[in-house]
This record gives C-alpha cells, sequence and structure tokens, in this order.
C-alpha cells in the first residue's frame, strides 16, 4: 500500500473483524489473515454490533458465524444494513449451513458473500482478499477525488476573489487620484446589487447576472485615468473646454476595456464596456456621450447613473461641498442633474432609505478604521 | 503429533494442518481447546429435553467445529443430525447420538495421546 498517499482523515481501514461464538473457528480465520490485516474478534452479534458502530471507519471486511446464542448473523447483518454499514464495508458470511434458505436471506440483506464451513484456506482467502481490495481502491479513488474537487473550488474562488480584488484596486486608485476617499466604487457597487436585487429593476436577471451587473459597476469611472491631474483634481467649475476633456473619460474607459483580453472573456465585459460609455447618459438625451435617449439606454447604465449622481451629491468632492440627504433627494428630483427615467427613479426612491443605512454602516466601518 | 493415533480417532491431520496453513502448533493448540469445547455435551442436554430448535443449533455448531478441526467422524455424524433435525425427524437425529458419542469419545482420546 502507498503510504505517502494517506493522512489521518483519509486512513484506509485494515482490520479484519472476525465474529464466531467459538474461539477454534475465530482461530483458524485469524491465522489466515494475521499476516496482512490486523484482526479483531467478537463472540457474538452484540459485542460485534456495538464494536462495528461505533468505529465503522476501522474495519475492511467482517466475517460473520450464523449461529450465535447472543443476536446470530442475520441479525447481525440486518442491524448493519440500517446502520448503512455494509455499502462501506463487505460482509462475509461463514457457515456451516448448507440450506439454500440461510443463503438466499443473506444476501437479500446485503451480504457480499456467502462462504462454507468447514473453510478452504485458499478459497477464503482469496474471495476476502479480492473484495477487501475493491472497496479500499474505490475509497481510496474517492478520497482523490474528493480532494481534487476541493482543490478545484479552492483555486476557483481564490481566481475570482483575485479578480474582484484587482478590480477593486484598480478602480479605486484611479479614484484616489480624484480625490476620493475609496468608498465610491464600493457603494456603486452596493446600491447597484440593491437595486436589482430588491426593485422590478432586476427581473428576469440571474443571480449571476446580478453579480456581474454589480461588479462591473465598479468600473464607470476608470476612462478618468486618462483626464490630466488638472482638470482631475480642479477644486472649482470647469471651463467648457476642460468639461468636454472630462465627458471623454467615458469613451476611454470603454476603450480601455476593451483592452483587457482576460475581461473580454467574462461576461462581465459587456456591461462594464456599456456602463462606462453610458453612465452619463440622460433619459430626456441630454447626457453624454452618445446622447442616447430613453429606453436605448441600458437598465443597468441607468441605475448606475442615478447612483453615481446621488454618491457625488451626498459625499464631499473636491468642487463642492456634501449636501444633505434631503436637499440632494430634491435635486435629483427636480431636475437639476439631468433627466432620469421615472421608474428607475420611483424604485430609487424606494430603496433609498436602506442605501443610507447602507452609508451609516459604511461610515462607522470606516471611522472605526 | 502422533499422527496415526490421531487419524485412528477420526481427525484427518492432513486435511486439519492445510486449514491451518500448516501451522502445527496451531493445530495442536485448537485440538487442545476442542477438548474443552462443551457443544457435544450442550447437545447431549438438548436432545435429553426435547428441545429440537437448541438440538439443531448445537448440533450445528459441533459441526462446524469439527468440520474446520477435521475431525471428520463427528463432523459428518453432527451433519447428519442437522439435515435430520431440519426435515423434522428429531427421533432419528436422536437415535445417532450413540454413535455420535462413541466418534467423540474416540477423537477425544485420540487427541489426548496424540497432541
Amino acid at each position: 500500500m502507498d503510504a505517502t498517499h494517506e493522512n489521518a482523515e483519509h486512513a484506509i481501514s485494515n482490520t479484519i473483524l472476525i465474529v464466531d461464538d467459538e474461539d477454534i473457528n475465530r482461530e483458524i480465520l485469524a491465522n489466515l489473515f494475521e499476516d496482512e490485516f490486523q484482526i479483531e474478534e467478537a463472540e457474538n452479534g452484540v459485542v460485534a454490533l456495538q464494536k462495528v458502530l461505533t468505529r465503522p471507519q476501522e474495519y475492511c471486511a467482517i466475517l460473520l458465524d450464523v449461529v450465535m446464542d447472543q443476536m446470530d448473523g442475520l441479525q447481525m447483518l440486518e442491524h448493519l444494513g440500517k446502520a448503512g454499514i455494509i455499502e462501506h464495508v463487505p460482509v462475509f458470511l461463514i457457515t456451516a449451513e448448507t440450506s439454500s434458505d440461510v443463503t438466499k436471506e443473506a444476501y437479500e440483506r446485503g451480504v457480499m458473500d456467502v462462504i462454507r464451513k468447514p473453510i478452504v484456506p485458499f478459497v477464503v482467502k482469496r474471495r476476502v482478499e479480492s473484495v477487501i481490495e475493491l472497496f479500499q481502491a474505490r475509497r481510496r479513488l474517492s478520497y482523490v477525488v474528493e480532494d481534487q474537487r476541493s482543490e478545484l473550488i479552492r483555486r476557483a474562488e481564490q481566481i475570482i476573489e483575485l479578480n474582484r480584488g484587482m478590480i477593486e484596486s484598480l478602480s479605486t486608485a484611479i479614484e484616489f487620484r480624484d480625490g476620493e476617499s475609496g468608498g465610491h466604487v464600493r457603494r456603486i457597487h452596493d446600491i447597484t446589487k440593491l437595486m436589482l436585487l430588491r426593485t422590478e429593476l432586476g427581473d428576469g436577471l440571474t443571480a449571476r447576472q446580478v453579480d456581474d451587473i454589480a461588479l462591473a459597476s465598479i468600473m464607470h469611472d476608470v476612462g478618468k485615468i486618462a483626464i490630466p491631474d488638472a482638470i482631475l483634481g480642479k477644486p472649482g467649475r470647469l471651463t467648457p473646454e476642460e468639461f468636454e476633456v472630462m465627458k471623454t473619460h467615458t469613451i476611454q474607459g470603454e476603450r480601455m476595456l476593451s483592452r483587457i483580453p482576460q475581461l473580454r472573456a467574462t461576461d462581465v465585459y459587456e456591461y462594464a464596456c456599456d456602463i462606462a460609455r453610458h453612465h452619463h447618459e440622460r433619459w430626456d438625451g441630454g447626457g453624454y456621450p452618445d446622447g442616447l435617449k430613453g429606453d436605448e439606454i441600458s437598465i443597468w447604465s441607468q441605475i448606475v447613473s442615478l447612483a453615481d449622481v446621488y454618491d457625488a451629491l451626498t459625499n464631499k468632492r473636491v468642487y463642492k461641498a456634501a449636501f444633505s440627504r434631503e436637499e440632494s433627494l430634491r435635486m435629483i428630483q427636480d431636475g437639476e442633474c439631468g433627466v432620469f427615467n421615472p421608474l428607475v427613479l420611483e424604485c430609487f426612491l424606494r430603496i433609498e432609505p436602506d442605501v443610507n443605512d447602507l452609508y451609516e454602516a459604511l461610515q462607522a466601518e470606516g471611522a472605526e478604521a | 503429533m502422533n499422527r496415526e493415533a490421531l487419524e485412528a480417532g477420526g481427525v484427518d491431520v492432513q486435511g486439519a494442518l492445510d486449514r491451518m496453513m500448516g501451522n502445527e502448533k496451531l493445530l495442536a493448540r485448537l485440538l487442545g481447546k476442542f477438548l474443552d469445547d462443551k457443544s457435544f455435551e450442550h447437545l447431549e442436554a438438548a436432545f435429553a429435553s426435547q428441545d429440537a430448535e437448541a438440538a439443531l443449533n448445537t448440533a450445528h455448531t459441533l459441526k462446524g467445529v469439527a468440520g474446520n478441526l477435521s475431525v471428520t467422524t463427528v463432523y459428518e455424524l453432527a451433519g447428519r443430525q442437522c439435515d435430520l433435525l431440519r426435515a423434522g425427524s428429531p427421533d432419528e437425529a436422536a437415535a445417532l447420538m450413540p454413535q455420535l458419542g462413541e466418534a467423540y469419545r474416540a477423537a477425544q482420546d485420540a487427541i489426548r495421546t496424540g497432541v
């Protein structure tokens, strides 16, 4: 046996349990197997069952006599079957019985093989050892498969985590240039997800699509990396020329994302490009860069643009102070930040108290840190 | 180990040794245990109290032990008793008792001298 493939958890059992009320019979059987196996003996079914039920992992086979005073072999078989042990530990009935009734009943109760007494050594050895080998190989294989499976899952989770982490880091790095604290992308992600999960805007999307869209929302402003510091960090109002440059962060963002082949291969890609390009479009066509109108703008881009505005208003920015929550909502509803889809606006107002709770929680978290 | 004495007492020594993978010491020890085995006494008691079920169980046990030790005379007679008892003929089974007793004692004597 190859010991290197085994650990405590996956140890392959190597003990044969011999159950017979005559110690002469037990010793003869033990003598056959004691070179290659550990041997345990029990003089009746009660003792044997107690052993097996306490440590089922330890036994690789049970050799069972039929006629015993306390709990005979057939009764013990029934108990082993009920405890689900018979599928994992092969049971051999060793009997002087010649009637086919007992044999038939034993097979019906899940016995692996019936061996006649007086035993013929090489027959017993051969039959018992090949079944043990089969069971051990099967068990070893199941351990290997199980190990590989959990390893694959672990790695997949690691990769997903890494991806998310890198996307967040990249987006946060860009935000820092912008003079932000780093919480903006996180909040946009959370609002987007809340909107899709809690309102009818997410109807028809799978949980996975919602996750993908939320992840894509994090990348809405990556194009800002191409905007000069002087414009990005300007404390006051931008000149019309500066604003034209600023507006290009949408197109630049989409272009950047399209150059990441690894991203292209994922389902996040389409959402990320769409959101990067269109999160400044407005319902009435008054936005940029394409002046899309109404349903021409995807629902996720509409959600991110509203979330972006709400977050910008309620937080302090390099070019403005933070507005109160009430003032921010009033400005949005009065169209001071452009026109939004009435349905999206209505959905947002419905979940806005939750968003506010979330903000307070994040703030408390930030203060603690 | 005196093979001739054992064989005269109904013990197939070679058969028994084969079953013990040639382990003579084990055979000697287990034959010694056969002297202390109570199956035959239990069988007598079962017939005395006319308990056919107990008789079948004990005859079955005796058959198993005698068979494993290749005490062939006892094994065959106990086996015949099992068949008769299972066939519902306890009287015919009981009638084999003197013959079985003789074989059993002969085997015991042979073991005492031969081991």
